[in-house]
């Protein structure tokens, strides 16, 4: 065990892994977080908490993860290099681990000039490779960025994302293998409409043998509509919807309800999916969703390890 | 610097402005253009911005370039040129308070004098014309 | 070359304002070059804030010149008569232009008159673009001599970033997708291997975060002691 983590435990022991996401609220309310996570509790083995996503001002992800660890909810806590150097990386995870947080989602994050505050001034001082690398360094070998010896490593559980379907194509299996290098424990995917072609992805991965040194869990977003279907297929970059997905959307008399159906189908195709370890389902500003999907998809209840 | 105080300065191509302006008809275009003073140039894609300013600069009440409309340029871009740096001269007048329809552009054929005569006694009258 | 933008005239215009002789002095290289502080600007500049000066009723003298380099004392020298003329200089020189102009002549008032933009190329007539932050730390033979640092909007070593998308980068469809451009590079030249390498992070204290900087060659200055004898 690296973390000791409720992720790590399941992900080992060997089940189908359940995390879901949750959104800081945009205000000091610490209630609205525990709201959140009573309502998660139980239906996912650890919910991811975003840290400042889409570059939008937000409560840190480190004060909401504690806030969630109150709640006896898991908390895996997102850390952009946008908008921290390596001196406030380093320190922030030995905040983190401190205070029991156990798992990290190392991410470069949205640049600054799609959210509300395009004048900042962006950091990157090391990607998101380097951070998983420094990450995995300060816990393997009990040593910081420039190899000074730390009293007490953080035990954390180091997570990626990944695209499957990102550009540049040719590129997108190297990506994972480079991720995997730097340190990466487990991997949630980008959002997932085409089965078929996450399959032949995760094929391309098993043939170069990264499959074995991960765990990788499939992206899902429930659709609330065909609107938000068409949008994410249009406009955000990275994402591939396919038009029988924003068809059916479309034909469908109760877009949440078709929505959820969709959903429900994805994480049933994923279970199958060899090499594929859970679902990582991003449900913002829908969590309500997540104990009924989670029921409904027989993810219930989750495995105690 | 401002011997030019009040007079509109017109710059030509030699092709096109030079017949109706200066040579025969130059005397018509006199009888129906308030005081101007002619400029040849060998084609308009030379209207360098700077001698738009300058002319300005030199108490000009306007400034106009004539010249071939597009497609009948011996030199081929040169009224799109000339047009470009109309369109400068107009964002630096702009950017300092003033009317950019002190400058102007008319686009016409030598074989069509009166047309190309009323449009520039027109933009003399409106002190000013649209550079598009 | 190092390039700018002109500021917007009004901006000169205010700084300008109660001084009786204004000197606009244009800088003969890059931002000649990049058509932002030339000689031709420095004309312009001074027509335009001369043009508005008569509308307003506002008298006083503006005029024009241009110098090879403002970077360099000895080009500078040059002018030193136009700027014993001036109560003011308005320079369309880079920032280092500026800031020269006010260490040669520490009594003079001098403001700029570009915002200095960036390193960069002629794409092609009338378009300009970014290529070199000055880093300090070169890594362009690792990357097909495309810059990770400057044409990726995150200065990523290991991108690309989940944001690339048909070639473009997220922060606009119209920036090329910096990473993508070296993948095709490294593609094209058979070095693709060269990306399955994890590249560690950076050392930025080579770059400005290491303060500003300095360039020094002893040979050149050749101003050590010297003792007698063989040395």
């Amino acid at each position: 065990m690296r973390s000791g983590s409720n992720l790590e435990k399941v992900l080992e022991a060997g089940h189908f892994a359940v995390t879901c996401e949750l959104g800081p609220p945009k205000g000091a309310d610490g209630e609205e977080v525990r709201e959140l996570a009573r309502l998660l509790k139980g239906n996912v083995d650890a919910a991811n908490v975003t840290d400042n996503q889409t570059a939008v001002v937000r409560m840190s992800s480190i004060g909401a993860a504690r806030l969630m660890l109150d709640e006896g909810l898991e908390p895996v806590m997102q850390m952009v290099t946008r908008d921290r150097n390596r001196i406030a990386i380093q320190s922030d995870i030995l905040g983190a681990a401190a205070m029991g947080i156990k798992n990290v989602l190392c991410l470069t994050g949205d640049h600054q000039s799609l959210g509300n505050n395009p004048q900042a001034k962006s950091v990157w001082d090391i990607d998101s490779l380097q951070q998983l690398a420094m990450l995995k360094a300060m816990r393997d070998e009990g040593v910081d960025a420039v190899g000074e010896e730390l009293k007490r490593s953080p035990e954390i559980f180091l997570g990626a994302a990944a695209n499957p379907f990102g550009d540049p194509t040719s590129f997108r299996v190297t990506r994972l293998a480079k991720k995997i290098t730097a340190g990466a424990d487990f991997i949630q995917t980008q959002v997932i409409y085409d089965v078929a072609r996450y399959e032949e992805w995760m094929e391309e991965a098993r043939d170069r043998g990264l499959l074995d040194k991960v765990h990788v869990m499939g992206g899902i977003v429930p659709l609330k509509s065909a609107g938000a279907a068409k949008y994410m297929q249009k406009m955000v970059a990275g994402i591939y919807v396919p038009d029988e997905v924003v068809k059916r959307m479309k034909a469908a008399e109760k877009g949440k309800k078709e929505g959820r159906k969709i959903a429900l189908e994805l994480i049933e195709q994923l279970r199958t999916v060899k090499g594929n370890h859970g679902v990582h389902i991003m449900a913002i500003m829908w969590e309500k969703l997540i104990p009924k999907l989670t029921e409904e998809a027989g993810l219930l209840p989750r495995p105690k390890v | 610097m401002h011997d030019k105080e009040g007079i509109m300065i017109i710059f030509g191509c030699k092709h096109t402005a030079t017949p109706i302006l200066e040579e025969a008809s130059g005397r018509e275009a006199r009888v129906h253009l308030p005081d101007f003073e002619y400029r040849e140039l060998p084609c308009l894609g030379s209207l360098d911005p700077l001698m738009v300013l300058r002319a300005l600069d030199e108490g000009a009440r306007s400034v106009v370039a004539v010249g071939c409309f597009q497609g009948r340029c011996r030199h081929l871009t040169g009224s799109q040129r000339a047009k470009a740096a109309l369109g400068h001269v107009g964002d630096v007048l702009e950017e300092v308070g003033l009317d950019r329809s002190m400058i102007g552009l008319v686009l016409g054929s030598p074989i069509d004098q009166r047309a190309m005569i009323e449009q520039l006694a027109k933009f003399a009258t409106n002190d000013g014309g649209d550079v598009e | 070359m190092i390039t700018g933008d002109r500021k917007p005239l009004e901006e000169i215009a205010a700084m300008v304002e109660g001084f009786e002789r204004v000197l606009i002095l244009g800088c003969g290289t890059c931002v000649t070059v990049c058509m932002a502080g030339g000689e031709r600007e420095a004309e312009e500049t001074a027509l335009a804030l001369r043009l508005r000066g008569r509308e307003r009723g506002v008298s006083r003298e503006i005029w024009y010149a241009n110098v090879e380099r403002q970077c360099d004392e000895e080009f500078l020298q040059e002018a030193v008569d136009h700027v014993a003329r001036a109560d003011v200089v308005v320079s369309l020189a880079c920032g280092c232009g500026v800031q020269h102009m006010v260490t040669v002549f520490p009594d003079l008032i001098v403001y700029p008159g570009l915002n200095t933009t960036f390193m960069g190329v002629t794409e092609e007539l009338g378009v300009w673009a970014e290529r070199c932050l000055g880093c300090g730390d070169c890594v362009l033979e690792r990357t097909g001599g495309v810059c990770p640092i400057t044409r990726c909007s995150k200065s990523l070593l290991n991108g690309p970033c989940g944001g690339s998308a048909d070639g473009a980068c997220e922060v606009d469809k119209t920036i090329p997708c910096g990473w993508q451009l070296i993948i095709d590079r490294l593609e094209a030249i058979g070095q693709l291997q060269r990306l399955d390498e994890v590249l560690p992070p950076k050392d930025w204290s080579k770059s400005h975060s290491g303060g500003p900087r300095f360039r020094i060659r002893e040979d050149v200055r050749g101003t050590d002691d010297v003792e007698e004898g063989a040395q």
